[in-house]
């Protein structure tokens, strides 16, 4: 899976100066143009779309999120693309806050009607959850995924993951990356594993 | 990009799909240290994680899913969370409007803080776009199962 990063449609960096700035529909084109010409080579199965309707990194945010991407959603639907992948408002950025429940997935998922995969502070129990409440097709992992090497077998079995470390994130080098450890075998008698078997586990982009 | 075995992802491999990512034009971050540290970087974890997981970053429903994946452009993300060094001609990073991203940018020497960026004219977005669909078509050309839009 090939990823193109498209930055551009936020409320706040953008002028309002021209049929890219402004009003909901004129923020969205910039994305949307992409996204066509993206379908162009690939047609629309190939291709998904990742967004952060909540996310203020670098200074970026939309000043009107529960507008704009109910927006978004709809649009991208007509387009038919293999998914939608959305990163819950509890995550903004390099901030997060796991303990809020998450509501963006829930949100945009009937109206984009295609495959949903939710991501943003969820262990095992919260995908497990959000998969029952069918508001999710998939959920991802990033954090948990780079500091536990062997993150989809401790959540098959129920196993305490690593901790991760956030002041690695993004920095260059293997610490951080290459440097945590898989659960040690010998533990594993002490643990009560339980199946999780409805768990789907997406690698997504580690960076 | 095209495993040496169908499911897994080998450090070579990475490193071929890699290697050839190169954004025509105005964007060519690629020829910067930055992608080439962030290049050898991503191999390095590629590889990390394919001995780490048998070759698998993801099962689903019990089947395994093919772990070829990866980032072909993110040079287009550093055009306005970027730095001077690392554009072509020392020139400014383009952004929506000119306003400085609160990020620091990774330099062959360490972080650094983002450049001051100049707003993007309306005439350049067609060929901006333009940028992406080939990217689209360099990703398919390099074997890969599909793109992303990442929105960040």
């Amino acid at each position: 899976m090939a990823i193109l990063s498209i930055s551009f449609f936020k409320t706040i960096p953008i002028n309002a100066r021209n049929a890219y700035g402004g009003s909901i529909e004129n923020r969205a084109r910039f994305l949307l143009d992409v996204l066509d010409a993206v379908i162009s080579v690939w047609g629309s199965g190939r291709v998904g779309v990742r967004i952060g309707p909540s996310n203020k990194f670098g200074g970026m945010g939309d000043s009107a999120p529960d507008v704009t991407f109910p927006y978004v959603a709809r649009a991208l639907a007509r387009r038919g693309l293999a998914y939608l992948h959305i990163i819950e408002p509890r995550v903004t950025g390099n901030v997060s806050d796991d303990g809020k429940p998450p509501v963006a997935a829930g949100l945009l998922r009937p109206l984009f009607g295609g495959p949903v995969i939710a991501a943003g502070g969820f262990g095992a129990a919260g995908a497990e959850a959000i998969l029952a409440k069918g508001e999710a097709d998939l959920v991802a992992f990033g954090r948990h995924f780079l500091a536990n090497p062997d993150l989809p077998e401790r959540l098959r079995r129920n196993l305490p993951l690593n901790p991760y470390d956030r002041a690695t994130f993004y920095y260059g080098g293997d610490r951080g990356y290459a440097d945590y450890p898989a659960y040690e075998t010998g533990r594993q008698d002490e643990l009560t594993a339980s199946g999780s078997s409805a768990l789907s586990v997406h690698g997504g982009s580690l960076l | 990009m095209r495993a040496d075995v169908p499911g897994e992802c080998s450090e070579r491999s990475h490193g071929d799909i890699l290697r050839p990512a190169r954004v025509p034009g105005r964007v060519d971050d690629y020829g910067s240290d930055l992608h080439l540290a962030d290049r050898q970087r991503r191999v390095r974890l590629a590889g990390h994680l394919h001995r780490r997981t048998g070759g698998g970053l993801a099962k689903s429903g019990g089947r395994r899913t093919r772990a070829r994946c990866h980032d072909i452009a993110p040079a287009l993300a550093c055009r306005s969370q970027s730095h001077v060094d690392l554009q072509p001609n020392g020139h400014a990073p383009i952004a929506p409007s000119a306003i400085k991203a609160e990020v620091r940018a990774l330099l062959a020497s360490g972080p650094a803080i983002g450049s001051m960026p100049r707003a993007i004219e309306l005439s350049e977005i067609p060929g901006l776009v333009d940028e992406y669909r080939r990217a689209a078509q360099r990703a398919k050309e390099a074997g890969f199962d599909g793109v992303r839009g990442a929105r960040c």
